[in-house]
């Protein structure tokens, strides 16, 4: 136990400095860079599937932000850890919402695992410098104020 | 208090000035479980206690990762325990090279030869420890040829999700390379050796095995076509168990092919996998032949996140199943959705019985069609049909409403009558309103009615399940779920469930849970692999942090 407490004490005591840079293929095969994504702007990394419910509504308001935001530089990256039991679904899904923002492909969950996730709907919120701004862990209604707000004050609106 | 001091020094390190010039990153999670109760075994009501403890810890130091995973289960809820360092891995990736020692998972094309996960909540885990090598490589610039390989070498321990006194042991030497050579094409194939040690009962049964996989894609304006092979070959080593020599092959083909344009998205899989076709009377989790654990290949199933529709899951036997999924979505605007989906899976053959005394000899019927499934109940037919559409009908305001009709089939060859049917119409309903901006309620009602062909007295009855939570963002949620049927013959001897679970978000990243009352049980599953949990009654306790 007192071990459990150190570690947690060592952890905690952590001020945390800035993301990896990562590349994935979006759903056309495109390499997508993250250090490339983070000249535009701040950067929101959403990792989701298509068999998580709160994922999609949370993936619903950010588009919604995205469309609002992204003339100011505001990035949104969907990172889909389907793995090949429902990867072949993530494209249907996708284009027949008719969203545009970026989506790529971490079917073996590396990134989604070297940026601490541990169940979806988990997202990284990096501003320009890749610096952590922010970590999400799930999704409830109501959060879109909050995800707005975030992304006002990183985008530095006033 | 030594311990205290080394982790006082590590703290003071990497916090001082001279190393902030460095590119250090740390980033951290924990997971702490803990639970109390009893649970209803068939046997009776047993105490069932759990504390789960795992931290894990990522160091990066410029293009180096150096990543630990501590646990401590004391005991764990489901699968093998561990007190100690269960994950340790240095890793290095400069641009598209990737190399890694240690702990690692990894998946080739879709799993047909190599898929290794893991599934915490069902206790599956399939974990390297040894090496890989990863390149990437893309070749001119308007029309680049790319190309991705990976080499990997390693041991992996195997614990039975089904039985933990099991552990199966690998060593495996494996391959894959994909390469894009035209522009809407890509080829891909895999080379995996092993060499494994599987038990049954006291005596290790030692397998060689090879496996050799194929796939091709196509993707051109909304179509996307994937196809892969893999043919497998064992080779046995004899012992009291198995005494001749043997070498089976088996193999097993994967297709999927969708097409998305505006607004429609449309999917078709296909499966047919024949690593390991026996009589009904082989067909066992010791058999050397099987497919191995870390061969995943998709199951073709669809993934439901509702209670009630979870519950009849489909266990998937990659060593004998042919089958096919189709999945439409449709956004005829920004409000309106629907998806449909269908399935059907079955085994390939049917058997019967040739010998003529009173010993059992099975024997394969010929079947010219066995790459198509049947819903002939000799071959264990699973189907389902699903139809939901979702509804915004303003920015507060979504409805959901589905309906599915699933059919499972497990044959006894030797007592037809005897044969598992589970029939199921269920109606999942869903209501959520968002006041004030920041609150939320919701509301789930599921309505079922069941068929179990198992049930000694009445066969049909009804099953409700009822969520209701109401939250306020961004840091509270409380919810109570309430479940009932009026199943005579439920494992559990109960007919009503009911648990109340207080969600609480100390920051947006670490949450506590707190859950007290009782849960029906029943099969998990996770990528085809299925276990049966115990329904429960007490308290549940889950910690979640995440330091980035």
């Amino acid at each position: 136990m007192k071990l459990i407490l150190l570690i947690l004490f060592f952890l905690m005591s952590f001020s945390i400095t800035s993301a990896q840079d990562f590349t994935l293929e979006d759903l056309e095969g495109h390499s997508i860079k993250l250090s490339d994504l983070l000249k535009e702007g701040p950067v929101f990394i959403q990792f989701w599937a298509t068999w998580c419910v709160p994922c999609k509504e949370e993936m619903k308001v950010l588009n919604e932000l995205y469309l609002k935001y992204k003339d100011k530089g505001f990035v949104y990256v969907a990172v889909s850890i389907d793995d090949q039991k429902t990867v072949s679904k993530v494209k249907p899904y996708i284009e027949s919402k008719g969203y545009s923002f970026i989506t790529v492909y971490d079917t073996d969950k590396s990134v989604f695992s070297s940026f601490g996730g541990q169940d979806p709907p988990y997202s990284v919120f990096l501003d320009k410098k890749g610096n952590v701004i922010k970590t999400y862990s799930g999704y409830m209604q109501g959060d879109d104020v909050k995800l707005e707000n975030d992304i006002i004050n990183a985008l530095g609106i006033k | 208090m030594k311990l205290f001091f080394v982790f006082l020094f590590l703290n003071l390190t990497f916090n001082f000035p001279l190393f902030s010039q460095i590119n250090l990153k740390v980033s951290a999670s924990n997971q702490f479980r803990f639970g109390t109760g009893k649970e209803n075994a068939l046997t009776g009501d047993v105490t069932k206690k759990y504390f789960e403890e795992i931290g894990d810890v990522r160091l990066f130091i410029s293009d180096f990762q150096f990543g630990a995973r501590f646990e401590y289960d004391d005991p764990i809820e489901f699968g093998k325990g561990t007190k100690g360092i269960s994950r340790r891995y240095a890793e290095y990736k400069k641009d598209a090279f990737l190399t890694r020692a240690g702990n690692f998972y990894e998946i080739f094309a879709k799993g047909l030869a190599l898929n290794a996960f893991e599934s915490r909540p069902i206790g599956f885990n399939t974990e390297f420890d040894g090496a890989k090598v990863n390149v990437k490589h893309s070749f001119g610039k308007k029309t680049p040829f790319k190309v991705n390989a990976t080499i990997l070498g390693g041991g992996l321990k195997y614990t039975d999700v089904n039985d933990t006194s099991r552990t199966e042991e690998y060593s495996v030497r494996a391959g894959n390379f994909n390469i894009s050579p035209v522009k809407y094409f890509t080829l891909g194939g895999s080379y995996l050796y092993t060499n494994g040690k599987i038990p049954t009962g006291n005596i290790m049964t030692e397998i060689d095995a090879e496996i050799f996989e194929g796939n091709l894609g196509f993707s051109w304006k909304g179509i996307d076509l994937f196809l892969s092979y893999a043919n497998k070959v064992t080779i046995l080593h004899p012992n009291q168990v198995y005494t001749r020599s043997q070498a089976p092959r088996g193999d097993g083909a994967y297709g999927s092919v969708s097409y998305t344009r505006d607004k429609i998205g449309i999917n078709i899989e296909y499966k047919n996998y024949r690593f390991n076709l026996v009589t009904p009377d082989q067909r066992s989790a010791t058999n050397p032949f099987k497919p191995l654990p870390f061969q995943n290949a998709p199951s073709c199933i669809k993934v439901y996140s509702t209670t009630l529709l979870s519950r009849f899951p489909h266990n998937v036997d990659f060593g004998d199943e042919v089958g096919w999924q189709v999945d439409i979505f449709y956004s005829p605007s920004d409000r309106l959705s629907f998806n449909a989906n269908a399935s059907l899976t079955s085994r390939h053959y049917d058997y019967r019985d040739a010998d003529t005394t009173v010993l059992t000899r099975y024997e394969r019927i010929p079947r010219n069609n066995s790459f198509l499934p049947s819903l002939r109940n000799e071959f264990s037919p699973y189907w389902e049909l699903f139809f939901e559409t979702e509804y915004y009908w303003n920015k507060n305001l979504k409805t959901k409403i589905g309906v599915a009709r699933k059919t499972s089939v497990l044959y006894s060859i030797v007592d037809p009558a005897s044969s598992d049917i589970i029939r199921s119409f269920t109606v999942p309903l869903e209501f959520q309103y968002t006041i004030f901006k920041i609150y939320g309620l919701k509301v789930v009602a599921e309505f079922q009615r069941a068929y179990n062909s198992l049930r000694a007295g009445e066969k049909h009855y009804n099953s409700q399940f009822t969520s209701l939570s109401v939250s306020r963002s961004p840091n509270l949620i409380l919810a109570g779920n309430f479940e009932f049927t009026d199943d005579e013959e439920d494992p559990s001897g109960k007919k009503f469930w009911a648990n109340g679970e207080l969600t609480y978000k100390f920051s947006s990243s670490n949450i506590i849970t707190l859950s007290y009352g009782s849960e029906r049980g029943g099969l998990k599953c996770s990528s085809g692999i299925c276990r049966y949990v115990n329904p429960f009654n007490g308290f549940r306790l889950t910690l979640i942090n995440n330091f980035n």
